[in-house]
């Protein structure tokens, strides 16, 4: 019995965008993350409701940065994994992993 | 970073972004826009990806927030699903593309008509002009004993410069100058005028400078950007050289901007094209100085001048012309024997130079307004026809458990989708129509050439329409909502009351309006017939005209020789039947005047004589526009050694001698005793001088071998269409004096056609509306009935098997939808009435209550509504009864 899982697709993609994010990430950066990997352009739109629910989910982290040294520099809300996030990010996959397995059109070398 | 505005469209779009994730979406996205512009994207792109996410991200922030707690309970409902309510509501149209295209085109033809003719209007009515507080800028205009509107004497000119309530007052004088020394001769026309011109208005040049009170040379100049354009191809390097403007050099200061709105001044509007140009005046053309106005050897008799000038601060428009009355007074005193019986007036500029335009163009906004308004009743119509139809899916839904709000929401989708498609297609509608409204127009209207599409008003449109639409959707949807069992009951297709009455009121709306539209597009067509059929004096076809002014040396020898041999020259080429000069032509030239004293006669007041219309012609002037001359005509050796001869016209001959005959009778022209007596050698037929709208006047006519002049208007008759010998023309006239130019080449019929002007835009512009009315209302009306008829065919199936006939069937359907029919044009009958007024000055030789229009248009109208009533009357007759009544 694989372990259970109630994360939604965009938050495991969050998820799992973070975790490539050494020092964590803000929305921009996210979000270039995420279209640079996978071509998919997530919204901001979208993005802040999703780490919002992460964070109290207790998955995610964030504090405000200090403003950047520029004229007109923002302070940004930062976001960081929690090791509860990597783990979570791990259920998921390993669930999405125990369902694929044996559906042929997914064994490597298989065309689709 | 720039930060976005308080009303920036950006901060406009973020509203629509949930509340907590505002700031920080609006922030990530500008700092984005900022990177991909740093990499090289236009500011175009960049700027419409931002609004496409942020669009995007309002959605977003709400969808996804929906999964938890979070979001907003109002919101949430009405976005889920957008997408699929999108999709039913096209179903929908697909489901009923008749009704669907009915309605489009209903809003696409209004709303576009309207957005053209808006966009016209207001160049006319409501952009200010290019001037400097251009409400203070006022012309003044000489008021003659019979109260026309009349330009300045110098003398005059000059002597209300005094009046305290004007800052400022300039001379204009429009002249035509021949230019030499840029290639062939060419003729410009223009605008002599006093060095305070440009002052007086404020307005500065575009390119280089215009020129002011104390200029060192008087010879400069100032173009047109029209002429800069056309003639120079815009070259900057045109300031600064010279230009010989009748043999004189004359230095390019500047180049007028292409804002710079400014027609020929004419008591008459619209007859005189706009000036190409401004030259600084000097002392023989335009007079100079407060301090020379007592000079005895200024003209008082001779008015030719226009005068601009600007109010002075303390000054308003009723005290500006109390001054200027009574300075007019004083001259009459003080110069009894020429400024007696005169006055003087103020005219604003913008009645001076739009007053003509004004009333037919705020018709026309006014026609296009009553379009949309029964397009909207229209659209209203077939909307609440649909819904009709669609009561029994209605209820189901609602039966089925769908809330109020996604019903609602389902309906007003498809309205608002109505209206955007509706109001794209008006667009190019609007497109279309605005490019054939401003090829029709009259030159009267002004400012053609700076005109664009004005998109305020398709936005106006757009919005009227999608509440319309929304508004339709929503209030009968709460009805549903509310009855819903009762409206089960209603998927057997019976029909409210209520809502029969409100659609039947509607249909006598659009009729009433139609009517309206419908009698005035036939009053303005009947009054456009009318105009044409006048007989003008003479036969306009194949009737070539041009213009030949002499300057320089040319002007100082007697020009006679000189005509002789021109038209002799034009007589050899082949096509051409006959050729004669005039001082000015009939229909498309100027309006030259004469006082007269007749032998035996008292002489009149001073200012009260009445003005006779005067013409020089050269031999053959008489034979080449085809008119009778009883008595004899003029010949080459008239030339006055042997007593002044003139010829007058029938209306001359009537008024001035009604019991005897007018030949052999003695006048004289103007005052002064020493002016020779001229004996009057024939009666020529009469001619509209003044165009086809205007009375023959009283005319003579005075033999150019017995005067002097240094212009004529030539007209060429020719035995095939003129355009075909305008080549020939040029080439002969060039190669018998090069450096003489052939200003304004056109047909008798292309003067005609201009002269017909605003009668001819008002006419084709209120039969387009009329038309489009009428289809309208037909569309109403058979939208109405065919689907009081669908709804009715148990009952006809109840009828057909108690007996009835199926004449008697179509006579029900008739009754029924010509009722609304009937009261509509009973009211439009009142409205068209009242509102006949408006346009009674507009008209030529036609009633605005002739009731034999009224009739017509009703009729044209009952003719439409029972077209209309065709196919449901026909369907109704072939109700079969069995199929009805066990279809139950």
């Amino acid at each position: 019995m694989p372990p259970r899982t109630g994360l939604g697709e965009l938050e495991l993609l969050v998820l799992l965008a973070l975790a490539r994010l050494p020092e964590g990430g803000y929305g921009v950066s996210i979000r270039q993350e995420i279209r640079r990997r996978t071509g998919r352009s997530i919204t901001p739109g979208a993005i802040y409701p999703t780490l919002d629910r992460l964070e109290r989910k207790g998955l995610v982290r964030s504090f405000i940065s200090d403003p950047e040294p520029i004229p007109g520099g923002r302070a940004k809300r930062h976001f960081t994994l929690r090791p509860s996030g990597l783990r979570e990010a791990r259920r998921a996959w390993t669930q999405y992993a125990t369902l694929v397995r044996g559906i042929s059109a997914f064994e490597p070398g298989s065309s689709a | 970073m720039t930060r976005p505005g308080p009303f920036s469209l950006v901060r406009l779009l973020a509203l629509g972004i949930a509340r907590p994730y505002r700031d920080e979406v609006v922030a990530d996205l500008l700092e984005e826009e900022r990177q991909t512009r740093a990499a090289g994207q236009s500011a175009l792109s960049t700027r419409a990806q931002l609004y496409g996410q942020l669009i995007r991200s309002a959605i977003d922030s709400y969808v996804t927030s929906r999964a938890r707690d979070e979001g907003n309970a109002f919101v949430r409902p009405l976005v889920t699903g957008l997408g699929a309510d999108i999709s039913a509501a096209w179903r929908q149209f697909r489901h009923r593309p008749a009704l669907c295209a009915a309605a489009l085109l209903t809003l696409a033809l209004a709303t576009g008509a309207n957005t053209a003719l808006f966009s016209v209007a207001n160049a006319v009515l409501w952009q200010p002009l290019p001037f400097s507080d251009p409400g203070r800028l006022v012309f003044l205009w000489d008021v003659g004993a019979n109260g026309s509107r009349q330009p300045l004497a110098p003398a005059r000119g000059l002597e209300f410069r005094q009046s305290h309530s004007l800052a400022g007052l300039a001379l204009i004088s429009h002249r035509s100058f021949v230019i030499t020394g840029l290639g062939p001769a060419e003729q410009w026309r223009g605008a002599s005028v006093s060095g305070n011109f440009f002052d007086v208005l404020g307005t500065a040049a575009a390119v280089g400078r215009a020129f002011h009170e104390r200029e060192l040379s008087h010879d400069v100049v100032v173009l047109s950007h029209m002429l800069w354009q056309t003639r120079f191809g815009a070259s900057e390097s045109l300031v600064g050289q010279m230009i010989t403007m009748n043999g004189r050099p004359r230095l390019v200061l500047g180049v007028m901007g292409r804002e710079f709105f400014w027609p020929a001044v004419t008591a008459d509007p619209g007859r005189v094209d706009a000036p190409m140009f401004w030259t600084m005046a000097d002392e023989s053309d335009v007079p100079e100085g407060a301090t020379r106005s007592g000079d005895p050897r200024l003209d008082r008799n001779t008015g030719y001048l226009r005068a601009v000038a600007r109010l002075a601060p303390s000054a308003d428009l009723t005290s500006a012309r109390a001054e200027v009355a009574a300075i007019a007074t004083r001259l009459a005193k003080d110069h009894p024997q020429t400024d007696a019986n005169r006055t003087a007036t103020l005219v604003p500029a913008a009645e001076q130079f739009f007053g003509a335009v004004r009333r037919p163009m705020l018709l026309l906004v006014g026609s296009t307004l009553l379009v949309v308004l029964i397009a909207a009743a229209n659209v209203a119509n077939l909307l609440l026809i649909r819904l009709t139809g669609r009561a029994p899916e209605l209820a189901v839904r609602v039966a089925l458990g769908a809330t109020a709000v996604r019903v609602i929401r389902q309906l007003a989708i498809e309205g608002l989708m109505l209206a955007l498609a509706g109001a794209a297609l008006g667009l190019i509608v609007a497109r279309l129509s605005f490019e054939t409204i401003v090829r029709l127009a009259p030159d009267t209207i002004g400012r053609l050439d700076q005109l664009a599409l004005d998109l305020r008003p398709l936005a106006l449109a757009l919005v009227v329409s999608a509440t319309i639409g929304m508004v339709l959707g929503i209030v009968p949807a709460l009805a549903v909502w509310r009855r819903n069992r009762r409206l089960i009951d209603g998927s057997r297709g019976e029909i409210s009351s209520g809502r029969t009455r409100l659609r039947d009121g509607l249909v006598v709306a659009e009729i009433a309006l139609a009517l309206v539209l419908v009698t005035g597009a036939m009053l303005f067509g009947e009054s456009l017939l009318r105009l044409r059929r006048v007989d003008v004096g003479f036969d306009p076809s194949n009737l070539l005209t041009f213009d030949i002014t002499l300057s320089g040396n040319r002007a100082n020898v007697p020009p006679g020789p000189y005509f002789d041999e021109l038209l002799a020259r034009v007589r050899t080429i082949p096509g051409v039947r006959a050729a004669a000069g005039a001082v000015t032509l009939p229909i498309g030239g100027d309006d030259f005047g004469a006082r007269l004293m007749i032998e035996g006669q008292p002489s009149p007041l001073p200012g009260a004589e009445p003005r006779i219309g005067y013409q020089i012609v050269t031999p053959g002037w008489f034979e080449t526009l085809g008119l009778h001359v009883r008595g004899r005509d003029f010949r080459a050796s008239d030339d006055g050694s042997h007593g002044a001869v003139l010829i007058v016209n029938e209306t001359f001959a009537r008024a001035t001698w009604p019991a005897s005959e007018a030949i052999g009778r003695r006048v004289r022209k103007g005052r002064n005793p020493n002016n020779p007596w001229m004996t009057v050698i024939g009666v020529v037929s009469d001619v509209r001088h003044a165009g086809p709208a205007k009375p023959p006047r009283p005319e003579i006519y005075e033999p150019y071998s017995q005067t002097s002049l240094s212009f004529v208007a030539v007209a060429v008759r020719t035995d095939r269409d003129p355009g075909s010998v305008t080549g020939d023309l040029r080439r002969a006239i060039a190669e018998f004096d090069p450096e003489v130019p052939v200003a304004g080449l056109a047909t008798m019929g292309e003067h005609l056609t201009r002269a017909y002007g605003s009668l001819r835009f008002l006419s084709i512009l209120t039969l387009v509306f009329g038309g489009l009315a009428l289809l309208l209302a037909a569309i109403g009306v058979y939208g109405v009935v065919g689907a009081a008829t669908a709804q009715r065919l148990r009952e006809f199936g109840v009828r057909t098997a108690l007996g009835a006939t199926p004449r008697r069937l179509s006579q029900l359907v008739f009754a029924h939808g010509m009722r609304p029919v009937a009261i509509g044009l009973l009211i439009g009958c009142g409205f068209a009435f009242a509102s006949s007024r408006a346009i009674g000055g507009l008209l030529f030789e036609t009633a605005p209550a002739d009731p034999r229009v009224y009739a017509s248009a009703v009729v044209v109208l009952l003719g439409a509504g029972a077209l209309a009533l065709w196919t449901p009357a026909r369907r109704a007759a072939r109700t079969d009864a069995a199929v009805v009544l066990r279809s139950e």
